[in-house]
């Protein structure tokens, strides 16, 4: 029986011989550097909105220290748009491990970056107060989870749930910003159809 | 981190994103990029160029085919764009092959013949039926797909892949041992 070379070729896993020379990875991080400039500082504002929302954090942190046992909520801007903050419970995981603090802050930085940049208007209105209210709902999770935290101590699920829950709110928050993006281009183009 | 939220943060420029992206894809797309540029170096300036293209036009992937297969689109464009401002010529043939369907099909060879001896003997052929060729059996694109990224018309595409089969056969017919044919 002769052999079929599509099938020998389906059934290879050979590699050239030559692999990737070393130190390739850091040559591409400076060619990314190049290319897109200082990851996500495009523009003068958004440097401004990125110091506003660190000093929401750093302030949200300080007030969490210094009382522990009431939950409060920072105004973002004049839109009234509530930041939603991981509150203060009277145990919090990040209380007992520095990493997961971190990561905490991570995120909460990174969330409260994209709230501070939300543009609220009368056409959005709606959509963002829908995606609020899912925050919210995920507030009162994370909330309920850190309680657990006391009740049954900590173990690997409460936490990865913990994260899985900050991850879920930033994922939230970009799906937003493209919808946003969205609604802002379909009138531009309706408008432009109607002057045809 | 799940890879579809990487490849939503890589669509913010999100710079750790990407680094971790790069890590995952690199080595294989180096290889893909290798096959066709037989040089580490290129290879390598290739497979990064693809990168950058791919995270600069990361609003396009919809997700139709998987992200692994969308970034080697990419690169195996850069690494024929890079083929080509050596003075490759894909000299479009559009005459048409007279041939029966079985002898478009027929991809045998001998049984003794390996994988190394093929691959051998691809690289031997004349570029133009080269690298038809290889984007067919190695990289596995159908002809429409050949004729996209070699920017050359789907008979033409029929036609190269064709005629280089035949060139393969032939070159490998000494290796033949009585089995086969």
């Amino acid at each position: 029986m002769a052999q079929d070379i599509r099938e020998l070729f389906k059934n290879d896993k050979g590699i050239p011989a030559q692999g990737l020379r070393s130190g390739h990875d850091k040559r591409f991080e400076s060619r990314l550097h190049t290319h897109f400039g200082e990851a996500k500082t495009n523009n003068g504002s958004y440097m401004w909105l990125k110091i506003a929302a660190v000093c929401i954090v750093i302030f949200a942190i300080g007030s969490l220290f210094l009382s522990r046992n009431s939950g409060f909520n920072v105004q973002a801007d004049q839109q009234n748009i509530q930041v939603v903050e991981a509150d203060a419970a009277p145990l919090h995981l990040s209380d007992l491990s520095p990493e997961f603090k971190k990561l905490e802050d991570y995120y909460m930085a990174s969330i409260n970056v994209e709230l501070a940049q939300l543009d609220l208007t009368d056409n959005n209105k709606e959509l963002i107060y829908s995606y609020m209210t899912q925050l919210e709902e995920l507030n009162a999770e994370y909330k309920k989870l850190n309680a657990d935290l006391v009740e049954v101590g900590v173990n690997d699920q409460t936490v990865s749930t913990l994260i899985d829950n900050l991850q879920l709110r930033l994922t939230l928050l970009f799906k937003l910003k493209d919808k946003l993006k969205d609604i802002k281009q379909v009138p531009k183009v309706s408008s432009q159809s109607n002057r045809i | 981190m799940q890879l579809s939220e990487i490849l939503e943060r890589c669509k913010h420029n999100d710079r750790r994103a990407q680094l971790q992206l790069y890590r995952k894809y690199s080595e294989g797309m180096y290889y893909v990029a290798f096959r066709f540029l037989k040089n580490s170096y290129e290879a390598e300036d290739a497979m990064q160029e693809g990168f950058i293209k791919a995270f600069t036009k990361m609003h396009q992937f919809t997700g139709e085919v998987t992200f692994g297969a969308w970034l080697k689109r990419i690169v195996i464009n850069q690494s024929i764009d890079m083929l080509k401002s050596k003075k490759l010529e894909l000299v479009a043939i559009n005459e048409q092959v007279m041939g029966t369907v079985e002898e478009f099909d027929d991809w045998s060879v001998g049984d003794s013949i390996s994988i190394a001896q093929i691959k051998e003997a691809i690289d031997d052929l004349p570029e133009r039926y080269r690298y038809a060729v290889m984007l067919f059996l190695i990289e596995g694109y159908d002809h429409q797909e050949i004729s996209e990224i070699l920017d050359i018309t789907e008979v033409a595409s029929r036609t190269l892949v064709h005629r280089g089969k035949k060139k393969l056969q032939e070159k490998l017919k000494p290796y033949y041992n009585g089995t086969g044919y």
